[in-house]
């Protein structure tokens, strides 16, 4: 099962190689994409080795079909990703949405770069925060993970397939340039001692009558696949535990709470943040990604001035974890929310937090210093 | 906490990102921690290219370089840009005697090594990026030359003699050099 798969060692590697060798120990064996800065190497990446693990690779004519071929080969049993940056994101959307409606499971890998439109190819942004939690259209909980090192871009590509598989949707990794193109140490672990989870399967045979592929006694429902023999109807319409489209506000009310409770009902479980120097900590930044790199070190600066800095890192973005931010804000003065945006994730710390909060908005192409995050933690701190 | 801030800066076609590589990888297999940017012109060949390791005995907090520690510059124009963007750097200062004029830099200590000549004389340009890393591995002894060497050897497995004869050479002229930091 391991062959072909990167022996477990200590490797010092790009964020996006590390990306695409973890979804090959996940057990991705389909890739459909369009090559987009500063996601290619991913793209690229696969193209070489899924052919050697006996996968396959195809590159579409835009991000619109890449989408829905995994899609495609999801519904036909095979763990598939796809990877993109903004613009490339953007037209995905809608397939993300069908993904949603189908409960199709697959990773899909935003590289964010300076935006709006073409923006800043090659330079960092983390603009597309609210994107991967909006931007398809309709009522869905979208799960979404945010890499801050190489090693990250490893164990949470992993962690993205396997949540996938689990709640049978989409699941977004939401990388940004730096991540990305940087390269840094990594650690694979023995092979069996990583975690690999696959989607449940009906354990009914395919010849029974009244098969309901998307079985309401069931928080997540087995996945009929195409090819094993069950009548399937696979859409993006709104449709009954049969997946038959019916237009009553009674189908429609089951078919989207079962979409979203599904996440919500399960939201702790798929929480991940990282508590740091968080303590005795009055002076909060909550921050994500590449932003956190420089708020350690900014933390760290302030507190040898006295100041009772601390972070609480978003490891999952969405579901957002309010409990946990509300919970952290209740031994906070005041929170700091620096983002490589002009104001996103500080919205849900808004909703959440019962102290004050105060942004930092850093325009995408260049990363905030570590400077500049402590002038705010002085400022605010004061 | 000991931290290096160390940037790689000449032309597209010189192997500096690869030196970057390099440098980073034998700081990992020496159980250090090591991040590695990079940034370059819109040429793949004959634009500047910049390499910017970090290597640090402890988890790395900010993988980027604002001012580099030590600078190894294989062409005038990253010298130049350095030296124009506020990167000069704070302890040493290596750089291709062949190919940059230094003469306007003032205060810091300084190597020069003739490495794209010496590499010309063995036979091949591209090994000039080695000579560069033998002489920044002495200087500083951030990095083993064993683990540098090794690195090599299973990057360019098709050239070692040549790759380890010109990494000695690098040695060599830091020794001669007599600078220290």
């Amino acid at each position: 099962m391991t062959e072909g798969l990167l022996p477990p060692g200590k490797y010092f590697m790009q964020g996006n190689i590390a990306c695409a060798e973890a979804a090959l120990i996940a057990g991705c064996r389909f890739f459909a994409g369009y090559p987009i800065t500063p996601s290619s190497e991913i793209l690229e990446w696969m193209s070489y080795r899924l052919p050697q693990v006996g996968g396959h690779f195809i590159q579409m004519e835009d991000e619109i079909a890449s989408i829905m071929a995994v899609l495609g080969a999801s519904n036909a049993g095979a763990k598939s990703m796809t990877a993109t940056s903004g613009p490339g994101f953007s037209l995905m959307q809608e397939g993300i949405g069908f993904g949603m409606m189908t409960e199709t499971p697959c990773v899909i890998v935003n590289v964010q770069r300076g935006g709006p439109s073409t923006g800043i190819p090659t330079l960092v942004g983390q603009g597309d925060m609210m994107q991967a939690k909006w931007g398809s259209h309709g009522d869905y909980e979208a799960i979404v993970y945010v890499p801050n090192s190489v090693q990250e871009m490893f164990d949470l590509t992993i962690k993205a397939f396997n949540t996938s598989e689990e709640y049978r949707q989409p699941v977004i990794l939401m990388s940004d340039q730096v991540i990305s193109h940087m390269y840094g140490s990594l650690v694979v672990p023995p092979h069996e001692e990583i975690k690999i989870v696959n989607r449940k399967l009906p354990n009914v045979p395919p010849s029974i009558p009244d098969f309901k592929p998307f079985d309401s006694r069931y928080e997540v429902p087995p996945m009929a696949l195409a090819g094993m023999g069950y009548r399937v109807h696979v859409t993006g319409l709104t449709h009954d535990e049969r997946g038959y489209p019916y237009y009553t506000h009674e189908v429609s009310t089951w078919c989207v709470k079962h979409l979203v409770s599904k996440v919500r009902n399960n939201a702790k479980k798929i929480w991940e943040v990282e508590r740091f120097m968080l303590d005795d900590a009055d002076t909060i930044i909550i921050t994500y990604g590449i932003t956190s790199r420089p708020a350690y070190q900014a933390v760290k600066m302030a507190r040898s001035e006295g100041i009772k800095a601390g972070m609480l890192r978003l490891i999952t973005a969405w579901p957002f974890p309010d409990e946990i931010v509300r919970e952290v804000s209740e031994q906070a003065k005041v929170i700091i929310v620096p983002e490589i945006n002009m104001g996103q994730m500080i919205h849900p710390v808004k909703e959440a937090a019962e102290c004050l909060v105060v942004g930092l908005s850093w325009a995408p192409g260049a990363v905030p210093t570590p400077d500049v995050i402590l002038d705010t933690i002085r400022a605010v701190s004061r | 906490m000991v931290r290096w801030d160390i940037s790689l800066f000449g032309f597209g076609g010189q192997g500096i990102i690869r030196g970057g590589q390099i440098l980073g990888e034998a700081a990992v297999l020496e159980g250090k921690d090591a991040a590695l940017t990079v940034a370059y012109g819109p040429e793949q060949i004959g634009g500047w290219s910049r390499a910017d390791v970090v290597i640090s005995d402890e988890p790395i907090d900010f993988p980027l370089i604002t001012k580099p520690d030590v600078l190894i510059v294989m062409s005038q124009e990253g010298l130049d840009r350095s030296f124009n963007e506020g990167r000069a750097p704070k302890k040493l200062l290596i750089y291709d005697s062949g190919l940059v004029d230094v003469s306007k830099v003032k205060g810091i200590n300084m190597v020069g090594l003739p490495a794209t000549k010496v590499a010309e004389q063995l036979g091949r340009r591209l090994v000039a990026n080695i000579m560069m890393l033998g002489a920044f591995s002495e200087i500083t002894k951030i990095v083993k030359h064993e683990s540098l060497l090794n690195v090599i050897k299973k990057t360019f497995p098709k050239a070692v003699e040549l790759n380890e004869r010109i990494f000695m050479e690098g040695v060599r002229y830091a020794k001669e050099s007599g600078v220290i930091v």
